[in-house]
């Protein structure tokens, strides 16, 4: 329902978008004949011409997994799925690709209010709530209409006051889901090894140490340093150069 | 003598000691060749304390500070004399200082001037024609891959008797895995050089891997070895008398060029073993009961860097318990190079009852005589383990870990294919905030503002539209009541019933369109009923009717007149109203 949707909505810019799948198929075809550095440079390709799908950053990440090239692997998967959130086979090879990670975290278990919130919020992507948003507001329209100028005022009423709500609401999380993930960027080490340090500064004392393909959230950043927090809580600052950003 | 110079004498004004106190540095060569040895001398003619060398700026030393002290007499009495000297060596031209020296005599500080000195290329070695002694360094190979093994060495070269060697350099190999090849003793065979007869000997033999690419310089050998030579001097036996020299040799072994590893082609698996090699995997046994145990055994062989090669990961399936395995190592070098074996022997001992395989164990290498990598592959194994429970699909038992039985899920480890259709959008365009969003997000709310505008203009114009209906249906029942209303001025009474009778009637008939001759009180009331006009006013219009009739026979009362004619002006604009 929502492919469709997104498709629709996309479809203007679909037609436009011949010159991409003709890079995307001729680096589809090096991935499948084992060229996985040529294909990879055949997708950063269209990465750098402007344009971007869930599927280009999934092929992307295919192709570096099957150089054993980790860190890229997975950042390229996160990115597909922040595109595509809900997409099984992004989701099966990210799992993959994460089971050869040297890190492994425990998340923390979240404090109830906050699961809560959380699940509502992040239950859609932002683009996600905001169409439910549209789609709730255009019918409590319809219902205002309906109200106003039929004779069925009590339909019209209950649909207006009702749909306006909830479709408020929607564009509300959209807008709360977008800032989230503004506020709290989600990142990728990106070197082999890097040390997680106290504070921004090569003196800084070392806490732990992180390797390739960990995710991480930025909370601050200090000229070259950002500040980080795992899954598990733990809280450090990285070298810049050490991270990608997801989105 | 002659190379004394700078001689730096210090006056003691007002001193009660009768000798001058002098401390002078000295060189025995102004102008040295480059890896020749000199010697820098501090000589004071007084009892001195605190001697502080100065620092040998871009010269080694070999030896020192050595002291000598010595007393000798003459004519003006006792000298005395103490010397620190130092053995130098210049490792690259150009020219040094050697800065001033510090002492300490009686309390006061004595200086040396510096010395500068000249570092030349090296001298030819006095003797005309062939070398009496030099040093050679080979490779085998001048152009190599990276990792792969070559063979080098450095040999004398001598025609007279030479002693062991009393001081030797190396490069350190930075860039290079070295292994010396150990000799028991060094051989010495004869060899011609441009057609004279040497005796040489291999001093070093090593194998070099390189770790690095690009031109590598593996550096030069230093040496400083004890020559036996002929003198010019005779015994009293008319025989020569050989003197013993020393002498600085030096050897640089030749530029490598070092090949990175083709990037084409290369296995994800690759061990980084280059050479020639061969893989052997077994199994010790392919059926066993849940209490027994297995081995695998894994071994590769062959000619190359076998040390620094890694071997192949296995993935095991799991059901078994895999113990740390034993690796065992066996290499040699010699002129071929290295060569030798590595083995991992991993023990199993299954866990549960089945049947289970291991995939295929794979090598991978660069050959780099073929200029190729070349894989290996084992067979794959089965090993069917009898008795037992079954392995859990799911939940973990008390061994399992949960890491383990979520990996479980994944016994096919290979990723899923790469998608054929792509939505394309611009990076960083989102469909929340764009142009879009905003269009379909205001969408709403212009339907809702339009219908309620829509609304709003209708009711205006319904309440307009009744606002006139009702002047213009006053204005037809006043014009229509015009006559009525003059008579009632007039205070005619029955004028004005007849009147008033004859405007209602004649308003239904123009209302309704009907001849004056068929409209009759009972008709109009039928008429209007079937026009769904209200009761009420139609019993307000069959009542001044009827009233009207009444009045003209009964008496009239001026008073019930103008109710009459209010009240009528006021049904009329009714019915106006409805009609």
């Amino acid at each position: 329902m929502m492919k469709l949707l997104y498709s629709l909505l996309f479809l203007g810019l679909g037609l436009m978008a011949n010159a991409q799948n003709e890079a995307f198929q001729k680096a589809n075809s090096a991935y499948q004949a084992g060229a996985y550095e040529e294909a990879i440079q055949r997708y950063d390709s269209i990465v750098n011409s402007g344009y971007e799908s869930a599927a280009l950053y999934y092929n992307l990440a295919n192709a570096h997994y099957k150089l054993g090239a980790l860190a890229p692997a997975i950042l390229n998967y996160e990115k597909a799925l922040h595109l595509a959130p809900k997409d099984e086979e992004i989701l099966h090879n990210l799992k993959l690709a994460e089971q050869k990670r040297i890190d492994r975290f425990e998340a923390l278990p979240p404090n109830l209010f906050k699961a809560f919130r959380f699940g509502i919020l992040l239950a859609f992507s932002p683009s996600t709530w905001a169409i439910i948003a549209i789609i709730l507001l255009f019918v409590a329209s319809l219902g205002i209409g309906l109200y106003f100028l039929s004779s069925r005022k009590r339909i019209g009423f209950i649909l207006a006051l009702s749909l306006s709500v909830l479709g408020l609401f929607s564009a509300w999380m959209a807008f709360q889901h977008q800032a989230h993930l503004e506020q709290h960027p989600a990142l990728i080490v990106m070197s082999e090894s890097a040390y997680v340090k106290s504070g921004p500064g090569t003196e800084a004392e070392d806490l732990f140490i992180l390797h390739a393909g960990t995710k991480v959230v930025r909370v601050d950043e200090y000229e070259s340093w950002t500040k980080i927090r795992l899954i598990d809580g733990k809280i450090g600052w990285l070298p810049k150069g050490s991270l990608e950003a997801i989105y | 003598m002659k190379y004394f110079l700078s001689i730096v004498s210090f006056l003691l004004l007002g001193s009660t000691s009768l000798a001058q106190v002098s401390f002078k540095a000295s060189v025995n060569q102004k102008e040295v060749g480059l890896g020749e040895r000199f010697v820098v001398e501090f000589k004071v003619n007084q009892q001195g304390e605190d001697f502080k060398a100065p620092p040998f700026h871009g010269l080694q030393v070999l030896s020192g500070p050595n002291t000598s002290v010595s007393t000798f007499m003459d004519n003006t009495g006792t000298r005395f004399n103490l010397t620190y000297s130092y053995m130098l060596r210049a490792s690259k031209l150009g020219e040094y200082t050697i800065d001033p020296a510090f002492i300490k005599v009686e309390g006061r500080t004595y200086r040396t001037e510096p010395i500068t000195i000249k570092v030349v290329e090296k001298k030819s070695q006095a003797q005309e024609g062939p070398k009496d002694v030099f040093l050679k360094a080979y490779v085998s190979d001048r152009k190599v891959y990276q990792g792969e093994p070559f063979y080098a060495n450095y040999r004398l070269y001598f025609r007279n008797e030479v002693f062991q060697h009393s001081f030797q350099e190396e490069p350190d190999f930075t860039g290079f895995y070295k292994e010396f090849i150990e000799q028991n003793r060094i051989e010495t065979q004869e060899e011609y050089v441009n057609g004279n007869r040497y005796y040489s000997a291999d001093l070093r033999k090593m194998v070099l891997i390189p770790q690095q690419t690009g031109k590598m310089e593996i550096g030069s050998i230093q040496m400083t070895i004890p020559v036996r030579v002929p003198s010019r001097q005779r015994d009293i036996f008319g025989f020569r008398v050989n003197r013993t020299e020393n002498r600085d040799l030096s050897a640089t072994f030749p530029t490598i060029e070092v090949l990175p590893l083709p990037s084409k082609g290369r296995p994800t698996n690759f061990s980084g073993a280059v050479g020639q090699f061969s893989l052997q995997a077994e199994i010790s046994e392919d059926e066993i009961d849940t209490d027994g145990s297995l081995s695998l055994r894994v071994k590769i062989e062959g000619t190359g860097n076998i040390k620094l090669a890694e071997l192949p990961k296995i993935e095991f399936p799991n059901a078994f318990e895999v113990f740390d395995p034993e690796i065992k190592e066996n290499s040699s070098v010699g002129t071929y190079g290295m060569r030798g074996s590595k083995t991992i022997e991993y023990l199993l001992v299954p866990r549960y009852g089945g049947e289970y395989k291991i995939d295929p164990i794979e090598f991978s290498y660069f050959d780099p005589k073929q200029e190729k990598y070349i894989r290996l592959q084992s067979d794959a194994f089965s090993i069917k383990v009898n008795g037992g429970t079954l392995a859990p699909q799911e939940k973990q038992s008390g061994i399992m870990s949960p890491k383990e039985s979520e990996q479980v899920d994944f016994i096919n480890k290979e990723i899923l294919f790469i998608k054929t259709k792509a939505n394309w959008h611009k990076i960083g365009e989102q469909f929340l905030g764009s142009a879009l969003f905003w269009s379909l997000f205001s969408l709403p709310f212009l339907i809702a503002l339009g219908s309620l505008f829509f609304w709003y203009r209708k009711r205006k114009e319904s309440e307009q539209g009744d606002l006139l209906k009702v002047q213009r249906a006053a204005k037809v029942a006043r014009k229509r009541l015009s006559k009525a209303q003059k008579a009632l001025k007039e205070n005619q009474p029955e004028v004005f019933y007849s009147e008033l009778e004859t405007a209602i009637l004649g308003y239904f008939e123009d209302k309704l369109k009907l001849s004056k001759s068929n409209l009759t009180k009972d008709e109009l009331e039928a008429q209007l009923q079937a026009r769904n006009v209200d009761a009420s006013l139609i019993g307000k219009v069959m009542k001044l009717l009827q009233q009207s009739e009444l009045a003209r026979f009964t008496g009239l009362k001026a008073e019930a007149a103008r109710n009459d004619y209010e009240e009528t002006a006021q049904v009329l604009t009714e019915i106006e109203k409805q009609l």
